[in-house]
């Protein structure tokens, strides 16, 4: 994909660039809102990661102006507030997603897989089937092969963050920034243990492996063939 | 209870007027008694001296003092007055027939005040050669005017003072309404609105240099406002630029395929320590935004059971290296006026303290229940008394009580807790701690209280 990423601290653009370079994606930078705008509209991009702050001129407004321009290039906002105004303003303005600093950068390149078509976006529905496994995630019910599993809130969680994306690797990091939200107090340890109930309850006289370590980067839940 | 100051400087201005009304008809009857009294003594003294001559004339004439007294010889002023006239030998020669109960004795020469089967007279003595007399009267009159005072007062009173009590109530309304004004307008000078200002009234008084005086001091407060804000909105990127940073080459460097596995680890441990930045930062950024009067809460109804449900399953995986047990006691559904992340955080912050200040081989108890249109959710623990003194000390920012000085963590999860109870229009108060438990409740409105 041909990627813009508009940051205006040096550091921040260059990962990303390495980061999006090394999963073969081909990057251009730019670091105020005016040099976007005008960049945007002279060549096509297939998306826009946007900062927020920027100088010159804002990543809402850069946002606002492209989509009354018609411009409909997918963009990724990067916010460094977290307040909910920020978030709705950003989504309200024509974001596809955003993410919050300071984010990982495996969540990122997740994302712009998602958005780019290049992985599947992420199972939504009420009720997901991984294999024999079934989540009904309104009556918060598991089974595996019809067969009810008990899983405590968090174990849910977790099955349930593998199960709307099979396939994809995540840190020990991500998922405790999605569970927990905030820095826990043994947080990747944590995560081992409740890795490690939910592999019981799920592979409970079986020999397989539902869920993977993947060495050095995280857990991934094994798609259905 | 709460009084309006009207209503007070009313009640005092009625007391006041009271007392005063009072003591007027003390003073005045003690001068008019005294004044009167001495008005009868001399009438008294000219009649006892009128008939005294009048006697005196008639044994000069060689009449027999002793032979009856006629209308003629006493004055006019005599005819109701008592009397009494007696020898040098005592042998009495005449007493007026209203004197007939008088124990006859001698009096003083002089005034006298006597009882006479229980009415009070007045008695003017002669005692000269050849004869004495006594003149006296009763003190009714004076008594009754006295009397009639009293009680002419005494209706007076209670009048004066409503009619004080409201004058002075309706004429402090008057002056107070611009204080009244100055309160709703200040009401409205909030952290959302910290433009707003009193109104100046023209008054040339007390009140408006007070409001003047009150402006000023917003003007200041709107500038520490905005101080607080921008520096909560500038250390949002200024912090948080560099820990993006950070953690992108952290883990950008934990992906490499030449590290070592003891490097690795490192690496790991210093991206914890990253998130652990990222979390105090958005900690501090919270506290800025309480006191800047910004925090932002989107407090619809919650039910708190599941997410208390998540948090007891951390408190038992978090405390199985210290082999904690875990009790619960929750209800199938508590409905509050919740934020659910700053509900979340609260519990969390609650959840972790529970485990982290126990000891080996305690216990945990979380509870939760409704009481009187609040939400009630109780965490308690074993271990770790905290002495009375430092009961509201560890709800401080970066105070850690006595006990908590060996343990990790940056001290500020109990205020964070209490801040955001106390944003949701509740608290967090320790509500026991003693050698078997200590507990702290998490108290939150009720979805449909008000």
């Amino acid at each position: 994909m041909r990627i813009l990423v508009v940051e205006d601290e040096e550091k921040i653009a260059t990962l990303i660039n390495r980061a999006l370079q090394k999963a073969g994606h081909t990057v251009e930078s730019c670091t105020d809102g005016a040099a976007a705008l005008s960049a945007i509209s002279s060549s096509n991009f297939d998306l826009v990661v946007l900062d927020v702050n920027l100088p010159v001129m804002d990543g809402f407004a850069v946002l606002k102006k492209m989509r009354e321009e018609k411009n409909h290039t997918r963009v990724i906002v990067l916010t460094a507030r977290d307040a909910i105004t920020d978030r709705v303003s950003g989504l309200r303005a024509g974001a596809d997603d955003y993410l919050t600093k300071p984010f990982a950068m495996e969540e990122l390149m997740a994302r712009i897989d998602v958005i780019g078509r290049r992985a599947p976006a992420p199972n939504q529905g009420e009720i997901i089937d991984v294999g024999d496994i079934r989540m009904d995630i309104r009556k918060h019910r598991v089974t595996r092969a019809g067969a009810l599993i008990s899983l405590s809130p968090r174990e849910f969680e977790l099955l349930q963050i593998f199960m709307q994306e099979p396939g994809r690797t995540f840190s020990r990091e991500e998922i405790c920034e999605r569970i927990w939200e905030r820095e826990h107090e043994y947080d990747t340890r944590t995560v081992e243990i409740f890795i490690m109930r939910l592999r019981k309850k799920l592979s409970e006289d079986r020999d397989e492996t539902l869920i993977e370590t993947v060495r050095g980067v995280g857990y991934m839940l094994h798609p259905v063939k | 209870m709460r009084f309006p100051i009207k209503v007070k400087v009313g009640l005092y201005a009625a007391l006041v007027s009271v007392v005063a009304l009072a003591l007027m008809p003390v003073i005045m009857s003690i001068y008019i008694y005294h004044r009167q009294l001495m008005d009868l003594d001399t009438e008294l003294r000219d009649d006892a001296t009128e008939i005294f001559a009048t006697l005196a004339d008639r044994i000069q004439k060689g009449d027999d003092p002793r032979s009856p007294l006629v209308k003629e010889d006493l004055p006019e002023s005599l005819r109701r007055r008592a009397l009494r006239i007696w020898n040098e030998d005592g042998s009495e020669i005449y007493r007026s027939k209203n004197w007939a109960d008088f124990e006859p004795r001698s009096l003083h020469p002089g005034n006298e005040t006597i009882v006479i089967k229980g009415v009070n007279c007045r008695v003017f003595t002669i005692n000269k050669q050849p004869f004495a007399l006594s003149v006296g009267t009763r003190l009714g009159t004076l008594e009754g005017m006295q009397e009639d005072l009293r009680f002419a007062f005494g209706v007076a009173l209670p009048v004066v003072a409503l009619l004080v009590g409201v004058g002075v109530f309706l004429i402090a309304r008057r002056s107070f309404r611009p204080i009244a004004k100055m309160t709703a307008a200040a009401e409205l000078i909030t952290a959302m609105r910290p433009k707003e200002r009193l109104p100046v009234p023209k008054s040339r008084d007390e009140i408006e240099r007070l409001s003047r005086v009150l402006n000023e001091s917003f003007d200041r407060l709107e500038k520490a406002y905005a101080a607080s804000e921008r520096f909560a909105s500038a250390a949002s990127h200024q912090f948080k630029t560099p820990l993006t940073i950070l953690r992108g080459e952290l883990s950008e460097l934990r992906s490499c395929d030449y590290l070592k596995p003891a490097e690795i680890e490192t690496v790991e441990s210093l991206l914890h320590e990253t998130r652990r930045l990222t979390t105090l930062c958005e900690d501090l950024l919270l506290l800025a935004q309480v006191d800047a009067g910004r925090l932002e809460l989107s407090a619809g109804p919650l039910d708190l059971i599941p997410k208390i449900h998540c948090t007891i399953d951390d408190v038992e995986v978090l405390g199985l290296d210290t082999n904690l047990t875990i009790e619960h006691d929750l209800p199938l559904e508590l409905i509050a006026k919740a934020d659910p992340r700053g509900f979340g955080i609260a519990l969390q912050n609650l959840g972790d303290n529970a485990v982290k200040y126990n000891r080996p081989d305690g216990k945990i108890r979380i509870t939760a229940r409704a009481e009187n249109g609040h939400a009630i959710v109780a965490f308690a623990s074993t271990g770790h008394c905290i002495a009375p003194h430092d009961a509201e000390r560890i709800f401080e920012r970066f105070n850690r009580g006595r006990t908590g000085e060996n343990i990790k963590g940056h001290g500020l999860g109990l205020s964070i807790a209490r801040e955001l109870a106390r944003a949701h229009g509740g608290d967090l108060r320790l509500a026991r701690s003693d050698a078997e438990w200590t507990e702290f409740e998490l108290v939150l409105p009720l979805a449909d209280s008000k």
